[in-house]
């Protein structure tokens, strides 16, 4: 399948700060999370993808055009960015009139278009209110609105969940599924995970500015299946195990809270580990009341990343 | 290009209908007529035709115009930033240089417009002989004014948006308002030196009071070489401009 988002070896300074560094991947139509702490690059990433900055190095493509160089391929995008508005005496629906008329609209087909994606995001009772008077959920909506009345085929949305109720989270959730099940593209950047996963299960974990991983949970899982899994422990007696377990050949490491009733653990071999684990629940004086494995879910895989990332499992090995 | 250009005249006009607006509108209209009628009134209309005709020119197409234009040209790119508009108007393929050209000719429309009514007010208050003379030429100079200025202070405006006003007003005071009047090739680079070598091209005020050195900062060249001159000047600010606001990485928003 073609790309619609080619990134060539591109790396963005700030001066001596980098914001993105040596990015190279090339995505298909379809709908990503770009997933990663704050400050981790995803909105130098983003403005790099809608043409607002320069690679410093390498070279930018959507849709097989570098947005700097030809614009026209900017009616291609919408974008809802994290940035607050702060027009306070202008309406909803002048605003995404307005914007929708920059694509290149008529008068009457920019109002036409902003009415009917207001209504369709949930703003027909509020969108003749001034935006000052708007809640940061009404906001969120009106900022959704601007880059959908132009049906883009890729939406872009900076950390959209933000400031939205619950109900409004679930409505978000449930249009941004109904966009991409419509063939549309979508590149959602949260530092959320979960709101992630809800919406579409393929990701690229960003963090320091470079592409961890990419793809879905399960191809992260397989990635990592040979770095050891974290299991957390709560019980009597831990300090005993961790002393029988550290002499095990698929021992990692642990971590023992400071009132010694919890910790996590990390082990190569799960199954060798459970059966071990179960030998010594046996022990006097030994209880264990909760076990849990985090693994299986995008925020452990995540974290499993950024510890190999920042070398951890290294050191873990060597042990 | 046309209509969205259109769309941003049309937006910015319904966001510029505030009472501060309106207000600072009506003080700028006043403002030139309420002097000129206290110069009339201390002199008892006595007031020299050079020194009448001065002072309205420099109440009306000069300050009145700068300062109207500080306020609307100046900002136009660094209040958008300030706002977190700008991210919006870049994803538009059109974006950039359309909210340049609309905000341009916004500011030049609210200028001229309170210039005009202003020119009529002061000529009126000056009793002068030629009142439709006076009128005709102020008009002039004020939509020639208006539209170099705007020009002046949006690319100043591109260029520094951070302190844009800032920039703008010392530029004035250095460049309108002292170098203009040195007697030197360099005060023909200025837009007060041709707005005044206008004024006297078109009412050839009675100047023999002066010293004949004062000549120099009046200008003697032909009328249509000090329209082309501003013409040429508009158009290389606004090249500048939008040539810095199209190709200038501005900063958008804060990393998330």
């Amino acid at each position: 399948m073609t790309p619609i988002i080619q990134f060539s070896h591109v790396s963005r300074f700030y001066q001596t700060v980098i914001g993105v560094g040596d990015v190279h991947l090339d995505l298909p139509a379809g709908a990503y999370g770009l997933v990663g702490p704050n400050g981790s690059g995803k909105t130098t990433f983003i403005n790099l993808l809608a043409g607002m900055l320069r690679p410093s190095i390498g070279e930018v493509g959507v849709f097989g055009v570098n947005p700097v160089k030809d614009r026209r391929v900017l009616r291609r995008i919408g974008l809802c960015a994290a940035s607050d508005l702060l027009y306070p005496n202008v309406s909803g629906l002048q605003w995404v009139e307005y914007l929708v008329g920059l694509h290149g609209f008529s008068i009457d087909e920019a109002h036409d278009r902003a009415v009917a994606t207001l209504i369709g995001v949930g703003m027909e009772a509020n969108m003749r209110r001034p935006i000052g008077s708007y809640s940061l959920g009404m906001r969120q909506r009106t900022k959704l609105a601007q880059a959908i009345a132009h049906e883009p085929d890729l939406l872009i949305l900076d950390e959209p969940f933000n400031g939205l109720d619950p109900i409004g989270r679930f409505e978000l959730t449930s249009y941004l599924t109904d966009w991409i099940s419509r063939g549309r593209s979508l590149i959602l950047a949260s530092h959320i995970l979960h709101e992630v996963e809800a919406v579409t299960k393929a990701f690229l974990l960003i963090h320091g500015g470079r592409i961890l991983a990419s793809g879905d949970a399960a191809d992260v899982r397989a990635m990592l299946s040979g770095f050891p899994a974290q299991i957390f422990v709560r019980g009597e007696g831990l300090p005993r195990i961790a002393m029988e377990l550290s002499s095990e050949r698929w021992f990692r490491g642990l971590d023992l809270s400071a009132d010694q009733a919890e910790m996590t653990i990390r082990v190569s071999d799960k199954v060798a580990f459970l059966k071990r684990l179960v030998e010594l629940a046996n022990l006097p004086q030994v209880n264990v009341f909760a076990l849990e494995s985090p693994d299986g879910s995008l925020e452990s895989a995540f974290e499993m990343l950024l510890r190999v990332h920042r070398g951890e499992h290294v050191a873990e090995v060597a042990h | 290009m046309y209509s969205t250009i259109l769309h941003v005249i049309r937006f910015e006009f319904q966001r510029s209908l505030t009472s501060g607006r309106i207000l600072t509108w009506l003080l700028l209209c006043l403002f030139p007529m309420l002097l000129v009628g206290m110069l009339q009134w201390q002199s008892d209309g006595n007031l020299p035709e050079f020194a009448l005709v001065m002072a309205c020119y420099t109440l009306v197409p000069q300050i009145g115009c700068m300062l109207g234009l500080l306020m609307w040209a100046s900002p136009a790119i660094g209040s958008e930033i300030e706002s977190q508009g700008w991210i919006y108007l870049t994803l538009r393929s059109r974006g950039r240089v359309s909210v340049a050209v609309g905000k341009y000719v916004l500011a030049y429309l609210w200028c001229a417009s309170y210039g005009i009514v202003s020119a009529c007010g002061v000529t009126m208050l000056s009793q002068h002989d030629e009142p439709v003379r006076l009128a005709a030429a102020l008009i002039a100079l004020v939509l020639l004014s208006s539209a170099s200025y705007a020009a002046l202070y949006l690319a100043i405006g591109a260029l520094a948006f951070r302190r844009a006003t800032v920039v703008a007003v010392v530029y004035s005071l250095l460049l309108e308002g002292l170098i203009s009047w040195i007697p030197a090739t360099v005060n023909q680079l200025t837009v007060s030196y041709r707005l005044r070598a206008l004024l006297i091209g078109w009412l050839t005020p009675d100047m023999s009071q002066l010293p004949e050195d004062a000549l120099l900062v009046f200008g003697t060249e032909p009328i249509w070489f000090n329209i082309a001159c501003l013409f040429i000047f508009t158009a290389v600010c606004m090249f500048i401009a939008l040539l810095t606001i199209h190709q200038r990485e501005y900063p958008v928003q804060a990393e998330a």
